[in-house]
């Protein structure tokens, strides 16, 4: 199964945060994960190792999933979880190129996130002011999907980024 | 005249006859409302939306005196699920269930119903929602209120699968703390979450039910249609009832026994809000 998770966030402030509160985040994000009760400490330190890696932008050219995950835990942290329930779960890679989303989540970001040659795993970035100027009017113009799904899928897409643009939040994607 | 599944674009889905699907859900319904197991009580108070939605959709000649009968009885199941008694005094006499399965259908129920309990996992919305829609349309106000007395502001949405934004399952949470009479301030933090949705599915259905409450008729017309529209905009599958707009129908509900007019709507919106009239439950 395959998920895109989002984030919203002031991309300028996170930047900011990862430069200059790095040790903060990693302990912050460290507790987030044992709070979830789910994971051994070996496992813990891993992801921790990752975000803290990412804090720096030392960001190796190819990314494990591990790092997609660890930047989830840092989006929680460094923002808030945005849920778009068609994205949550879904059977086929495909049925997000079907969306039509993925090509918009291209912004220049202020901050490091991980790359793959993988899809999944992958990261995309949107900033409020392409939000406006790019994705939404391209948004509109997608002619719909065969799809059902997907085209419900893109149309909560398009809420959520009317949402945070009115608000000037950007918005952070990882597929996994 | 067209028909309200024709303004709708719907046709029978089943395989069995009208009359057959009700009979077998009836059945279901009574034999499951007294079941040990929440789950099962679950959904039959969930199956017998069935009842007043053909009779909404017009789908053939249907006993009112059984839809009747069976709202009645989900009723009752629905104040009985939100009432601790019958799960922390659940005995098994005669029954066939063995001792393990017996202890395991305890362990669910308390962890669905305790809200005690360190490791609960509470199972409220379906029943709530579908309860909520049944209590409203047969009017049953004061059993309502019961319900609502078990719900405060602490009470977590679900694990839905992202299917359903916590959000809109905490706009019920702050609809049955409201209804029980908890005071507006304790509701504050509640409000600030849900406010926080960024899809408009919430936004639209969280506006109307503050025009309920606030019994403005002006902002009410307005709010409910937006989310009703919105509604429609969406091809949901799965059971009759999922057609309807089962929760915007609740909230037009509520706003009637508090003085308000149903708005001004398009047939196609018309077609998808169960009303007591359009269900055949006005004498």
């Amino acid at each position: 199964m395959y998920a895109v998770h989002f984030f919203e966030l002031n991309a300028n402030s996170v930047a900011n945060r990862l430069r200059d509160s790095t040790e903060l985040l990693v302990s912050n994000v460290r507790e987030k994960i044992r709070l979830e009760g789910r994971f051994s400490e070996e496992d813990i330190e891993s992801t921790v190792a990752k975000v803290s890696t990412i804090c720096c932008g030392d960001l190796p050219v190819e990314c494990d999933t591990e790092y997609f995950h660890a930047l989830c835990w840092l989006s929680e942290v460094l923002g808030d979880k945005v849920n778009i329930g068609p994205f949550y779960c879904f059977k086929r890679a495909n049925f997000l190129t079907e969306t039509g989303i993925w090509p918009f989540l291209a912004s220049s970001h202020p901050f490091s996130i991980p790359r793959s040659i993988e899809n999944p795993p992958q990261a995309g970035f949107l900033t409020a002011k392409d939000m406006e100027l790019i994705a939404l009017p391209g948004l509109y113009a997608l002619p719909p999907s065969d799809l059902y799904e997907a085209n419900d899928a893109r149309s909560e897409f398009i809420e959520v980024i009317e949402s945070l643009s009115e608000d000037n939040l950007d918005l952070l994607a990882v597929f996994l | 005249m067209t028909l309200r599944h024709e303004i709708i674009e719907r046709k029978w889905p089943y395989y069995k006859s009208v009359s057959e699907l009700i009979n077998e859900r009836a059945e279901s319904v009574r034999i499951n409302l007294d079941s040990p197991s929440f789950n099962s009580r679950k959904a039959a108070i969930d199956l017998t939306l069935t009842f007043p939605s053909i009779l909404h959709l017009q789908f053939g000649d249907v006993d009112s005196g059984l839809c009747s009968e069976m709202i009645r009885l989900a009723v009752a199941g629905t104040a009985e699920y939100f009432n601790d008694q019958w799960w922390r005094e659940l005995t098994f006499s005669g029954s066939n269930i063995s001792a393990v399965d017996q202890q395991l259908i305890i362990e669910l129920n308390v962890r669905a119903l305790d809200k005690e309990s360190s490791s609960r996992s509470l199972k409220w919305y379906d029943v709530f929602t579908s309860g909520l829609f049944l209590m409203a349309l047969s009017d049953s106000w004061r059993n309502l209120e019961t319900v609502c007395s078990w719900f405060d502001p602490s009470v977590e949405p679900e694990y839905k699968a992202g299917q359903i934004e916590d959000e809109y399952m905490l706009i019920f949470v702050l609809i049955a703390c409201s209804l029980a009479g908890l005071p507006s301030d304790a509701l504050d933090e509640l409000r600030q979450k849900i406010n926080k949705c960024r899809t408009r599915r919430p936004k639209l259905l969280y506006q109307t039910w503050e025009t309920v409450e606030a019994r403005d008729q002006a902002a009410f017309d307005k709010a409910f249609k937006a989310s009703v529209e919105h509604f429609l905009k969406k091809q949901p599958a799965g059971q009759i009832y999922d057609w309807l707009a089962i929760h915007q129908s609740s909230l037009w509900l509520i706003a009637e026994n508090r003085g308000l007019k149903f708005p001004d709507l398009s047939e196609k919106a018309r077609a998808v809000v169960v009303t007591r009239e359009s269900a055949g439950l006005l004498d």
